[in-house]
């Protein structure tokens, strides 16, 4: 069962990556130790992330470490297979290409993988063993969030395409747009699952604490993704920014609702 | 929401020392509330100083031949080519010509996709001929906006 639910979480969440054109080239222009990176810093995060929710009822660290790499498994497989029925991947490639496209899809499709109990699951029951997140949880949670969202968003040439097209007024437009929706969406809208952190807190408290830090973490996590895929190379420092700025955009749209969908 | 507080309440118990005395808003959320605004205020600051100094209207692109590869009798010539202006093009035209005096012995193109402002991006020409026997002259032919 819980198996079962990881494929089907990895399949939903790595879809949009797998049908993506730039993320297959990703597999041979990704530089290896970056593309190593990446896959190791995965597994602590989705360790930490089975405090919250995972696939099966786990609490105990040795539990949680057998399940990111449980997860990642998953992911690698049900990427593998799709890779393999839609023919971007076939035995006579060089394995480093074939190692490179199924890699960039196990980050999303781990997350899934995780995620599925969470999003797929009957878990009201469960809730009570969940532990609440204190600051520095929400602080993470936010950052997987963006994560989630902006690994299905950065290999597309659509971001430096946007990057391009866009002046630093409209930049500034879109910093400020994207930190009210933020604040908007964590709590103003009171989505279910969401929940005010501090009752009583006033609006500025918040929004520094949680809309500002949450902004700057999406921002940071963008940077690295964005340098992982080889968009940073040889760009300048205006062009870098701009890049972050709007990949940051669906990125906090993801870190706002992470109480929602993690 | 009974419920969701006392879990909260045990959870602030087993936080650090300064979440006891102000529950909710220990000094060290506010430091990295701040630092964040810092940083928020740093970008927003660099952006306005951008947007104030004004993106040319022309990309200034200079081609720059980094190194000469002799491969299975053809020569590959790796060269960088920067935009010195706030412009960023697209479908960039790279030309390299080979010349004997006055006389053009060989020609090479080669497209890169964007070259962002202030930005380089990496291409490679490919002659027959070894362009250390003659005058290689790199140039940028041509570009459209993104």
């Amino acid at each position: 069962m819980g198996l079962g639910r990881a494929f089907a979480g990895a399949l939903i969440f790595a879809v949009p990556v797998l049908m993506t054109m730039e993320a297959w080239a990703l597999g041979f222009h990704l530089h290896p130790l970056r593309l190593a990176l990446l896959l190791a810093v995965t597994v602590p995060m989705l360790v930490l992330l089975h405090k919250y929710g995972g696939f099966r009822q786990t609490m105990v660290l040795r539990d949680r470490i057998a399940d990111a790499f449980v997860a990642i498994l998953v992911a690698a497989v049900a990427a593998a297979a799709v890779l393999l029925i839609f023919g971007i991947v076939n035995g006579e490639m060089p394995l480093r290409e074939v190692i490179g496209k199924i890699a960039v899809q196990v980050v999303p499709g781990s997350l899934g993988a995780s995620l599925a109990r969470a999003q797929l699951g009957p878990s009201p029951l469960e809730q009570e063993e969940v532990p609440e997140p204190a600051y520095a949880g929400e602080l993470f949670l936010m950052v997987v969030g963006a994560l989630f969202l902006s690994v299905n968003i950065a290999p597309t040439e659509e971001v430096v395409l946007i990057a391009y097209k866009m002046n630093p007024w409209q930049e500034i437009g879109l910093v400020v747009v994207t930190l009210a929706l933020m604040h908007a969406f964590v709590y103003e809208f009171e989505f279910r699952g969401t929940h005010n952190p501090e009752p009583g807190a006033g609006f500025l408290s918040i929004f520094f604490r949680y809309a500002i830090v949450g902004y700057v973490l999406v921002m940071l996590v963008n940077l690295y993704i964005l340098w992982t895929f080889g968009r940073t190379d040889g760009a300048g420092l205006s062009e870098t920014l701009s890049a972050v700025v709007v990949l940051s955009f669906p990125g906090a749209l993801g870190a706002a609702v992470a109480r929602l969908i993690l | 929401m009974t419920k969701n507080s006392t879990k909260g309440d045990r959870q602030r118990k087993q936080q650090s020392d300064n979440e006891e005395i102000k529950p909710g808003t220990s000094i060290t959320e506010w430091i990295v509330a701040g630092i964040s605004c810092l940083a928020l205020l740093t970008v927003l600051g660099y952006l306005v100083l951008d947007g104030l100094s004004g993106r040319s209207g022309t990309a200034q692109l200079v081609v720059l031949p980094v190194e000469v590869t002799a491969t299975n009798g053809v020569y590959v010539v790796e060269f960088v080519a920067e935009n010195r202006a706030g412009k960023s093009v697209a479908a960039v035209e790279i030309k390299g010509e080979l010349h004997d005096g006055d006389e053009v012995v060989a020609e090479s193109r080669a497209t890169l996709d964007y070259i962002p402002q202030e930005s380089e991006r990496k291409g490679a020409l490919i002659f027959r001929s070894d362009p250390k026997a003659y005058d290689l002259r790199l140039f940028a032919s041509g570009y459209s906006e993104p």
